[in-house]
Parts: C-alpha cells; sequence; structure tokens
C-alpha cells in the first residue's frame, strides 16, 4: 500500500514538472521566492511574505563558516545605510539544531542588526539551494521574485551586490504606508500576507 | 559539490566559496508561461557533472609497470525544483534528485579472463548494470502558509536541540539521510505541533567521494510528535517524543514500510524550556529519556530474554551580554544517550545528537570523548569581546568535559577528564580579514599508566586584497598528536592542511593545495613523497550559472567532523574535472 502511494506520489510529480507545465521557459529573474515562516533569534515568528514590498537581500550563512564571517559586517554597512529606502537583510542560519544555542551569541558579538532567523532543519535552504553552498545570497525584488543570485563571497563582492540592491531600490521606490519594510516584525504581528 | 570537501573547511574558506564547495549549481529558475493551472509556476533545475580519474597505488603483481587498477568514475546529480504560489499566499513546491555514476576503464583481462579492479556495486545490489547506478535518491511535494507546512515524500526533522531526533542534510561531509514519510507542522495561535513518519531514506550515491561497493540502504521507521508552546510568560516551552524500529541487515529484502508491523526499538521523550531576555539572560534547558526496548542496543542476541533499559541526557545552554562581551555557558550530563547512534552507525547517520561543545575542526580519532561516548557530564564557558563594532572579536573557550564511558571508539580504558581551552580572533574590518584559532586538549586518564592524550591545534585564514577584483587567500591548518596508551597503539603524529587561493578577476580562481601527515595509520600516501601532498586547481566561472573546474594532485586521507557527524574520508591522488551548471 504504502509504495503504491509513493508510486502515485512520483507519477503526480513527474507528471506535474513534465507533462502538465507548459513548456516555455525563460530567465530566473522575475521567478517566485518560496515563501517561509521561520522563528528568529528572539523567537518571533518571520515570513518571507512579511517583507514584500521590501528589496530583500536573504543571506544563508552558518557559525562555522569562514568566508559568512568575512561577508557580514559588508551586509551591516548595506543595510545600516539603505534600510530606510525600503531594503532589508534577512539572514537565515543553518547551523544545526545542536548548535542553535551558539547563533545568538555570534549575531550579538558582531552587532548585527538585521533579522536572523534559524533553518535548523534545512528544509529552507534545501528549497532555495539544494546543494547548500554556503554563504548563499538571494536578492529578492519588492513584487517578491528572485532578482539575483551570489554563491559564496570574495572580498569585493559586497560591492557588485550593493549596485544590484540600489538598482533595484531605484527600479521602484518603496510604496508609502504600513508595509514601511526594513525592520523586523514584533511577535504576533507580522504583516498579513498580501 | 566537489573535490573540495575534504580538503577541509579551511582551506575552502581561504578561497571564498565556504566548505561545501564552490561548484554546486547556483539557484537559476524559469517561469512556465501559459494558462494552465501551472500558469505563473517557476521551475530550476541544478546539474552537477564530475569526471573522476584516480591513480591508484595498487599493483598487479608481474605487471608492476602498468597501471593496471587505475580507473575513471563518473558522477552526476540533478536537482529539480518547482514552486507554485496559491491563491491564499501559500507556496506548493515539488522537487527531486536523481543521481547516477559509472565506473570506466575499472577491468581488465589476465589470461584471457575479465576481472574487474574495482566494483561499483555490492551483491545486495539490484541493478541492471554492473558498473552504473541510476538512482531517483530524493522526491518531494510540499505546501506551505503561514498556519500549515505539509511535505509528503523526502523530509528532514529535528526536536529541540536534535537530542532526540535530528535528522537534516549534512553537505559537508556528504551524508543525506531524509525521512521518507510525511511531515506536517502547524501554528495554531502561540502553538506549534510538527509531527513526522516515514522510513529513513540514505542517499546512494555519493557526489564527493568514491562509489565504490555500494550497499543496499536498510531503511529505519521514526515517528515522532513535538509541541511547543511560545509565549508562556517569557518562556518557550516543548515536549516531544520519537518511536524507532531499526532495519536488521537480515531485513534488507523486505519491503522497506514493513518497519511499520515491527516491534519499537527504541522511544525518546523530552521536554525543553527556552527563555529570551529573563534577566539580560537567554537560557535554554532541556532533558531527554532514552527507553532500549531491544537487546541489540547491547550487543545482546535478541532471542534472550531482555529487560528494557534506559539512558537520559541533560542539557543546558544560557547567554549573557554585558557591555561588549558576550558570555555563553553550556553544560551536559548524558548516561547511555548514544547507544541508537551506536546502533545504526553503519548508515553514516547520527540520527539523535546531543551538543557535543567540541570544536569540531580538531574532532581526532579519539573524538568519542567529547562526541560520543555513552556517558559524560561537564560544560564550556565561551567569552567574546566585540571591538570595533563588531569586526575586531577576539575570543576565550573552555570546556572540561567527565567521561566515564569506557566502551566504544574512543581509547581511554578508565575514566578520563578532558580539558580543551580554545582561543581566537576574527578580524573583518577592512580588506584584509582574518580568522585565527589556536588550542590545545589535553584527555588525562584516571589510570596513570594509560597516561595522556595531547592535541596542539593550529588554524587561520587570511584574504588580503591585490587591487581590483583581484585577492590572495591563504589557509593554515595544523595538529600535532601525542597519545598516551591505547589499543590502536597510535603513535605521535602531525598533520597539515594549507591552501594559497589566487582569485584572478571574478571568473578565475588558481589554487595551490599541500597536506603533510605522518599519522602511520593513515589510508594514503602522498604523491610529492610519502608524507606530503600537492595538488593545482583552476575554476573558470564563465557565467553565474556555470563553472568548470580542473583539479590534479592529491590529498590526504582523515577524519572529518561537522554538524556533530564525523565521517572517515579517504584521500585521493589523480584527476578530477567538474562542470556544475543550472537552467
Amino acid at each position: 500500500m504504502p509504495r503504491t502511494v509513493f508510486a502515485t506520489l512520483r507519477s503526480l510529480l513527474l507528471a506535474g514538472l513534465f507533462v502538465g507545465a507548459p513548456a516555455s521557459a525563460q530567465q530566473s529573474t522575475g521567478t517566485l521566492a518560496t515563501d517561509f515562516t521561520l522563528r528568529d533569534i528572539e523567537n518571533r515568528a518571520v515570513s518571507l511574505a512579511d517583507y514584500r514590498g521590501s528589496v530583500v537581500l536573504m543571506n544563508f550563512w552558518a557559525t562555522w563558516c569562514g568566508p559568512c564571517m568575512q561577508e557580514m559586517p559588508h551586509l551591516q554597512t548595506m543595510y545600516d545605510d539603505l534600510k530606510d529606502q525600503g531594503f532589508v537583510v534577512l539572514s537565515v542560519s543553518t547551523d544545526d539544531a545542536r548548535d542553535a544555542s551558539k547563533v545568538k551569541p555570534l549575531v550579538k558579538a558582531k552587532r548585527l542588526t538585521f533579522p536572523v532567523v534559524l533553518d535548523k532543519e534545512t528544509t529552507v535552504v534545501s528549497q532555495y539551494n539544494p546543494a547548500k553552498t554556503l554563504p548563499y545570497t538571494v536578492l529578492i525584488d519588492r513584487q517578491g521574485k528572485v532578482a539575483k543570485v551570489h554563491q559564496g563571497y570574495n572580498p569585493g563582492d559586497e560591492e557588485a551586490m550593493r549596485a544590484e540592491v540600489e538598482a533595484l531600490l531605484a527600479a521602484s521606490p518603496a510604496p508609502a504606508g504600513p508595509a514601511s519594510p526594513g525592520a523586523t516584525p514584533p511577535a504576533g504581528t507580522a504583516t498579513p500576507t498580501p | 559539490m566537489s573535490f573540495g570537501m575534504r580538503l577541509s573547511a579551511l582551506a575552502l574558506g581561504a578561497v571564498g566559496l565556504g566548505p561545501v564547495g564552490p561548484l554546486a549549481g547556483t539557484a537559476h529558475a524559469a517561469e512556465l508561461l501559459g494558462t494552465g493551472p501551472m500558469a505563473g509556476a517557476t521551475v530550476q533545475f541544478n546539474e552537477d557533472f564530475e569526471l573522476r580519474y584516480y591513480e591508484s597505488t595498487r599493483e598487479l603483481p608481474g605487471f608492476e609497470d602498468r597501471r593496471i587498477h587505475d580507473y575513471i568514475e563518473q558522477v552526476n546529480r540533478l536537482n529539480g525544483l518547482l514552486n507554485q504560489r496559491t491563491r491564499r499566499g501559500g507556496m506548493i513546491s515539488a522537487g527531486f534528485q536523481l543521481d547516477q555514476v559509472a565506473l570506466f576503464s575499472n577491468r581488465y583481462i589476465l589470461d584471457g579472463t575479465i576481472l574487474r579492479s574495482w566494483d561499483l556495486l555490492s551483491d545486495s545490489v539490484d541493478s541492471p548494470f554492473t558498473d552504473g547506478m541510476i538512482e531517483l535518491e530524493k522526491l518531494f511535494v510540499s505546501t506551505r502558509s503561514r498556519q500549515v507546512e505539509l511535505t509528503l515524500g523526502d523530509g528532514y526533522a529535528s526536536f529541540g536541540r536534535g537530542i532526540a531526533l535530528n535528522m537534516k542534510k549534512n553537505t559537508d561531509i556528504d551524508l543525506d539521510t531524509s525521512i521518507r514519510g510525511a511531515r506536517a507542522m502547524a501554528r495554531i495561535g502561540r502553538s506549534d505541533i510538527t509531527a513526522v513518519s516515514g522510513i529513513t531514506n540514505a542517499q546512494q550515491i555519493s557526489q564527493d567521494q568514491p562509489n565504490l561497493g555500494i550497499s543496499r540502504d536498510v531503511s529505519n521507521m521514526v515517528t515522532g510528535l513535538r509541541f511547543e508552546q511560545h509565549e508562556v510568560g517569557p518562556l518557550t516551552l516543548g515536549a516531544h517524543g520519537v518511536a524507532w524500529r531499526f532495519g536488521r541487515s537480515e531485513d534488507a529484502d523486505l519491503d522497506r514500510w514493513s518497519r511499520y508491523g515491527e516491534d519499537i526499538d527504541a522511544l525518546v521523550g523530552g521536554v525543553s524550556a527556552e527563555g529570551f531576555g529573563l534577566a539580560g539572560l537567554d537560557v535554554y534547558a532541556e532533558a531527554d529519556l532514552f527507553r532500549y526496548l531491544s537487546p541489540q542496543f547491547y550487543g545482546e542476541r535478541e532471542d534472550v530474554e531482555f529487560q528494557a533499559r534506559t539512558g537520559h541526557v541533560a542539557y543546558v545552554s544560557a547567554s549573557a551580554y554585558p557591555g561588549l562581551a558576550v558570555v555563553q555557558v553550556e553544560a551536559k550530563h548524558s548516561r547511555d544517550s548514544e547507544r541508537i547512534n551506536a546502533f545504526v552507525t553503519a548508515s553514516g547517520w547520527e540520527v539523535a545528537t546531543v551538543p557535543s561543545m567540541e570544536y569540531e575542526r580538531v574532532i581526532t580519532e579519539d573524538s568519542a570523548a567529547a562526541l560520543n561516548s555513552d556517558s559524560v557530564y561537564g560544560g564550556r564557558v565561551r567569552v567574546d569581546y566585540s571591538a570595533v563594532g563588531g569586526t575586531v572579536v577576539p575570543y576565550l573557550s573552555a570546556m572540561s568535559l567527565r567521561d566515564t564511558g569506557e566502551g566504544g571508539l574512543h581509547f581511554n580504558r578508565s575514566p578520563e577528564t578532558i580539558v580543551h581551552p580554545v582561543g581566537g580572533i576574527q578580524v573583518t574590518a577592512s580588506k584584509v580579514t582574518g580568522l585565527l584559532n589556536a588550542g590545545v586538549r589535553v584527555d588525562v586518564r584516571d589510570d596513570a599508566a594509560e597516561g595522556q592524550d595531547r592535541l596542539l591545534h593550529l588554524d587561520g585564514d587570511i584574504s588580503v586584497p591585490l587591487g581590483g577584483h583581484d585577492h590572495l587567500d591563504l589557509a593554515l591548518a595544523a595538529k600535532h598528536f601525542s597519545w598516551g596508551e591505547n589499543v590502536q597503539d597510535q603513535a605521535d603524529f602531525t598533520e597539515m592542511e594549507n591552501a594559497l587561493a589566487w582569485h584572478r578577476g571574478e571568473k578565475l580562481v588558481f589554487v595551490l593545495y599541500q597536506d603533510f601527515g605522518n599519522n602511520p595509520l593513515a589510508q594514503s600516501t602522498g604523491n610529492i613523497s610519502d608524507k606530503l601532498y600537492g595538488a593545482v586547481e583552476a575554476t573558470w566561472k564563465p557565467s553565474s550559472e556555470l563553472a568548470l573546474r580542473a583539479f590534479y594532485g592529491a590529498y590526504k586521507a582523515g577524519i572529518r567532523c561537522s554538524g556533530g557527524q564525523c565521517r572517515s574520508l579517504p584521500g585521493f591522488q589523480g584527476a578530477r574535472v567538474a562542470l556544475t551548471g543550472s537552467f
């Protein structure tokens, strides 16, 4: 019985991928960023959809990742400079559950102020980057679509990344009203998903 | 991932790619057009192709001048992911991982008979190909909204601090065991409920390590439930339970789902409490009770009467942030907590892991004392000082554990006390960045005749700009071991893993690797001398979607630990070419 269920699931999936789906394909820009909900280091539930209307730089990292440590101060600088224009860094820790207690102390030591969420089961990073290269950065426009992807970090990459962020900010100014982006939503008051 | 894995997290860190390797495909997606139900969906594929030429040190008697046992391995990994936003703002996703491997030039003819130098598959695997295998490793469909997540197929799960259940992909050491079944999570008000049930599905084909003698995976059944209540005052309270039925080797021919009809082998139950900002402290505490229902956990026969036995773990962490300092304290007490892992360790996966408190880059052959011992208690204190806005962070850490477990893999045959101070600094204040860690570990046995194990370790990364987008990265790591008495009669030895990378513009990277090791028990031999290994590597990325990498040389075998798992990785000598892309 279970084997049959799995076979059916497999058939449905393959049908969806290769038969049911229209065949035309375009470049990656403009495609949907997978939504998710995770707890941040202050235990608030945070969804990617909370930041719809913002330009989001989603950065996957881990406490043991050297290049991630090199990259973080630059992300903080970018966040400080541009958050008032509707820019947010959404930092996703991929540390194992057993290392979860180490994440917040590191964030505090590095004086990082952007939102940091915990992907302890690696369910989110698996969606964005099955190979789980770290650091891994996904730039998302105000409409919630993937605009650019960066894998790894080399000194100087932050300059190109900042130019891309500024171009996205300039392309569509921040919408007026309460959906003003750039801040971590307070506990239990996340902006409703559009 | 690619050949970088074994070349140490440090070396890869130095080349700016992280310890999971640089050639993993970029996420790259396409939007599906049309007016059907899939209109607006996006689909992405990641492709990773690699050819490896192995220079074998084996010789065929009488033909020592010929490289009879050299062979070629080709591996390919294709990941696909489809996303579709729902009308209610949720998301439906479906994905798969398809792996394929083939060996070439692994046969030779001797006296008219075709013989194999290397077997890809063991006898337990039914395959239409003797030197090839294709496997749909992972497959899932999931739906997510703010309130509900449901996954059918392959998924991962971790409860609390992973003590009772911790199954997630560990790319760092190329292990990926998922739970094939169903996982559901509901967020109801301030409550989170997670339920998971399925059979374990270990990845069969490795993208990074040699695929030889692949055996059929014997699955285990796992079912778990975790409940969390948030904002109970300043606390989050949790409770969980997990049931296991492990497959035996003689079960290989049975339907893997038959585990559901068999007796439970082990039960784990636990509770947790987490507080945020309690008098300036962040606190986490968890206690788990293990109930072993099978005599096999104790190496006893199943047909002999057995009284169920128990084990336990208590773990606590607390963090404070006075001024510019960050202080973290961790402590644990465990007894008979690793028998589940010991039972299934042949699969290379530790399904329930107690936080080790160890500096994993230096976990060694005797790692079990800190990592996998059944009975350990002690703690760790770490103090970081945040200077220059958090861009200069020196730290000191000291761990002390009392290991009363005398069986298993670790060397001590009498109780021992382990002391491990580590210090370091991270400087990221300018274009020149540096990370440095150094420490010493001493394992003092109660029986003085057993002596002490001593380890001195040092590792560091430094990155220096050369102008424009060019820069140099240097990564160094060295360890020296001095062993007491042990059953393996281990001799003292030194290991080094170093790398120098030159980033030429944004598209080219050249790396020199150098390893040194004089461990007489090591399973590899250097290509420069017996103890010295060298390799060169070039990477070309013509676009963000495509990367080509070529490697030639050798690296040494060794033990690599990551995320609470340790794996003995083989050495390599030969050439590798990898092409990674996305579409």
